[in-house]
């Protein structure tokens, strides 16, 4: 196959020209109720060819890879199309001869599909079995796939990644009140990933149920401390998004704002994205440029430090390349996007930080929300009120809004107990969803929060 | 491309001898879009997709697998009998035959169209409107695509079919100190469709018409749903009307078939047989012929929409309204929805409101309920109206209710006029209150 790359890559009459294949083989489980929805393995194999020339971009994808000369001429010939005489070049980036196998101890794929469904079954059993809980839905996925990329520059890179993981949600009702509570588990660590969670199904389940007599909160301003997975939600959507270059340098007033060395928060925030973490579902060895995952600092000590760029952004902003140009698959060109964002611990525990909190919120994940620009709203997918350093009653529908940059030189304290979060879902952009992502955080306490409500 | 469509007779037989029942979706398909990026061109692409997915029924169970890699057939058989052990009862028995139904899905006009008439069409439009509008950041996308169906199935069935799909959307953003407003204009068809001489300005317009933002008193008002924003509330009664809510017991409208739910003056109807309808088709994607299919006739509720499984489990026929690709299993969905147009002239409900909204577009769902016609939704684009008149945009505020109460007691008129809005095509639609929130103090 590389033979036949490399012939292929010859053909290339533009500036620049790369390859990529892909295999994979996905197996799912998906239990809605009690019904199984869904159960199976299918493969994919596949590929594309991007070309770029002068700031333009050709880009042919396909599953059948035996044209794959005539891919790279009509790639070149688009991109020729499209390309101006000023466009700015592509960054710097080695060109790496690599190959990266995956060794699990734990592989996904040696165990069998009834494993798999049994394992599901009995998630979805614990959750059905609940008098108060209405349906339910389980899922449980594994991908296991195999990249070649290769370009004109003279980099070559196999690389093997396995995911695993599984979701779980509750809903309950109780006349017109419907409320429900999920959990989460994913990464590429294996099959080990998806054991054991039956504490945490059994959790969520009666969270579900203890929403339907949980009050709404008090509209107002509020200290707010937010566990791990809504704090990782927070840097990765109301703040990851704004250091993805390709929306900075299409903005002029965001360019302005982005300055690097900018303080933006207090000298205890930390707000990195790094692929290069072992095990993460937002982990890999190269990006789909060829360009090294590796830790990227957006906030250090307070100050803005760096931004996430693909070579094509990092070329027109003359700044380096960071490894972040990913496609969900073949069938997309990369853009530029997060792998594992999170915010740095520090030195507060839980227990302290609660105790040191007279009056607030703990407010737990989040189920969905917006952002404009530096706008927010996150829904937290529950809540505590906080008094005298003890949680009280649970709350339900908490939105938190704010404005970004408000928020982080708001953040007070940030906790010691770093956790993070991968599931199965992912992030969208540019019509590419799911984008396999982790996030994450320590317990953070941020004061002024907006909480809609009564 | 002969031998490759060999493959799908390959993988029949194969799974004929392992299964009772079988089916073999094939397709190959061809999608080439041009992007704007920054007000400028930015890329062009094509898509090549060649896929097979196979449905079984074995000791009565349903399998299924799909691969896109034509040399594994043996492990996509082996596959989709795998998941047969497991699978949901096969209540349906695969189709002999479809009844011929005339339907116009092939376009010569999108076959023969280069990618130069899309740049040549972009690079315009977003010239035209940079000079009206200068700080305006444009991003755009054409596409046209050709897919070919194969579908073959263990009772004899065995047909094949060609279309093609166009589409366009202009989108354009001004950020302004009250932060961000976008404007545009999306269409998708079987035949071609480009932005037009007016695209331009009427996006224009509605920038400026939205400079000056205005305040609403904290009351209920009028709200006039334009054909490009009624959609979002139609979704409600498309996934009530889905056979498979109605199996899982979740959609509002189980048991209520023959009942006058809405206002009279709602007609809504599926139809796959509209010539160049986005989702038309002469059968559905298991082969049952295409049909009209009348959800709510004069506000009473007629049937939910069924594809073989769903309607087999509900003791019913099939609508002929299953929807997949190669990659999943059939699910019933709506194809094309038509709403019955009303007598007003939509310039007339304009003039005629005292006090109101009109409402372009909306951005984000909230927590709503939307299945049970619950929705919330944030007002994207959308103008304060003065007697009769745009008085200025309206910003931070959400408009909210539920959309069967809506369409039955609050509905005052449906303009004469319709637009398609992706795979329906509405009128515009007013109701007499509306509630509104702001979100901002």
């Amino acid at each position: 196959m590389q033979d036949k790359i490399e012939k292929a890559l010859k053909q290339a009459d533009c500036e620049y020209v790369e390859v990529h294949l892909e295999e994979s083989r996905r197996t799912s489980v998906v239990y809605l109720g009690k019904e199984l929805e869904n159960i199976g393995t299918a493969d994919d194999v596949g590929g594309n060819v991007r070309a770029f020339h002068k700031g333009g971009w050709g880009f042919v994808s396909f599953n059948d890879p035996k044209d794959l000369v005539s891919h790279v001429r009509e790639a070149c010939r688009q991109a020729k199309l499209v390309g101006g005489v000023n466009g700015a070049g592509l960054a710097e980036a080695e060109p790496i001869q690599d190959e990266v196998r995956v060794k699990l101890a734990d592989d996904p794929r040696k165990v069998d599909l009834a494993g798999k469904e049994a394992l599901m079954r009995k998630y979805n059993g614990l959750i059905l079995g609940h008098p108060k809980v209405q349906t339910s839905a389980v899922r449980y996925e594994d991908v296991a796939m195999k990249r070649t990329y290769a370009n004109t520059q003279g980099a070559l890179i196999v690389e093997e990644r396995i995911y695993c993981g599984t979701m779980y949600m509750a809903t309950a009702k109780d006349g017109a009140n419907v409320q429900f509570s999920y959990g989460r588990t994913g990464g590429t660590r294996g099959w080990n990933t998806v054991l054991g969670r039956e504490a945490d199904v059994e959790k969520i389940t009666k969270e579900a149920v203890d929403l339907l007599k949980a009050e709404k909160p008090e509209a107002g301003t509020y200290t707010v401390i937010a566990d791990p997975s809504l704090a990782g939600v927070f840097a990765h959507e109301a703040f990851g998004h704004l250091s993805e270059a390709d929306f900075v340098y299409q903005n002029e007033r965001f360019k302005e704002i982005m300055t690097l060395g900018k303080r933006f928060a207090p000298a205890h925030l930390s707000i990195l994205d790094d692929g290069s973490l072992p095990g993460e579902r937002g982990s890999f060895t190269y990006d789909d440029e060829g360009v090294m995952a590796r830790k990227n600092y957006l906030i250090k000590d307070g100050i803005l430090v760096g931004r996430l760029h693909s070579r094509e952004t990092a070329g027109r902003m003359k700044e380096r390349v960071t490894g972040n140009a990913r496609a969900i698959s073949y069938r997309h060109a990369p853009i530029v996007r997060m792998t594992n964002t999170y915010i740095e611990p520090r030195d507060w525990s839980f227990e302290k930080l609660l105790q040191d909190t007279d009056h607030g919120i703990y407010a737990i994940d989040a189920l969905g929300g917006m952002t404009e620009l530096e706008m927010f709203t996150f829904s937290a997918a529950k809540a505590y009120l906080i008094r005298d350093g003890k949680l009280g009653p649970m709350l339900r529908d908490v939105i938190i809004s704010g404005n970004v940059f408000e928020t982080l030189k708001n953040i007070d304290a940030v906790g010691n107990d770093l956790k993070m979060y991968g599931g199965l879902g992912g992030c969208g952009k540019g019509g590419q969803m799911p984008l396999p992502v982790s996030l994450g955080s320590p317990h953070i306490r941020m004061r002024n929060v907006v909480i809609g409500g009564k | 491309m002969k031998t490759q469509s060999q493959i799908a007779e390959r993988v029949l037989t194969l799974a004929r001898k392992q299964a009772e029942g079988a089916e073999v979706l094939f397709q190959e398909s061809e999608e080439s879009p041009v992007s704007f990026r920054a007000n400028r061109l930015h890329s062009m692409e094509t898509k090549f997709t060649t896929g097979v997915g196979l449905r079984i029924v074995k000791d009565g169970r349903i399998g299924f697998s799909c691969t896109t890699d034509l040399s594994k057939i043996r492990e996509l058989v082996e596959n989709a009998v795998e998941s047969a052990k497991y699978g949901q009862k096969a209540a349906f028995a695969f189709p002999k035959k479809a009844e011929k139904v005339e339907v116009e899905i092939l376009s010569s006009k999108v076959k023969a169209v280069k990618p130069e008439t899309f740049i040549e069409a972009g690079e315009k439009t977003i010239a035209k409107l940079v000079k009206e509008v200068p700080e305006i950041q444009c991003e755009g996308r054409f596409v046209k695509s050709r897919i070919k169906i194969r579908l073959l199935n263990s009772n004899g069935f065995d047909k094949r079919l060609e279309r093609t799909q166009s589409a366009y959307e202009i989108a354009g953003l001004v950020i302004g100190k009250d932060g961000l407003l976008w404007v545009g204009e999306d269409r998708v068809s079987r035949d071609l469709v480009l932005p037009g001489p007016k695209t331009a300005p009427k996006l224009a317009e509605r920038v400026r018409l939205a400079r000056e933002i205005v305040s609403l008193p904290g009351k209920p008002l009028p709200v006039l749903f334009s054909a490009e924003a009624m959609p979002n509330l139609w979704y409600a009664l498309v996934m009530g009307v889905n056979g498979k809510s109605a199996q899982k017991g979740s959609s509002p409208l189980v048991g209520k078939t023959g009942e006058r739910l809405l206002d009279e003056r709602v007609t809504f109807t599926d139809d796959p047989t509209v010539d160049w309808g986005v989702a038309s088709s002469p059968w559905d994607d298991e082969g049952v012929a295409s049909q009209k299919t009348v959800l709510f006739d004069k506000g009473t509720f007629k049937g939910f929409l069924y594809d073989l499984q769903t309607a087999g489990l509900a003791g019913t026929k099939s609508t002929g309204s299953a929807r997949r690709s190669f990659s999943s299993l059939p699910f019933p969905s709506a194809s094309n929805l038509v709403i019955k147009p009303g007598k007003d002239r939509l310039a007339d409900l304009l003039k005629g409101m005292r006090e109101g909204v009109l409402i372009y577009s909306v951005i984000g769902g909230g927590q709503s309920n939307l299945l049970a016609g619950d929705f919330s939704l944030n007002i994207g684009l959308g103008y304060k109206i003065e007697k009769g008149k745009i008085a200025g945009r309206v910003k931070d505020v959400m408009v909210a209710g539920n959309v069967y109460a809506l369409l039955k007691n609050n509905l005052l008129a449906l303009s004469k006029e319709t637009e398609w809005a992706g795979n329906i095509k509405t009128p515009a639609v007013l109701f007499r209150d509306v509630s509104i929130a702001s979100g901002k103090k």
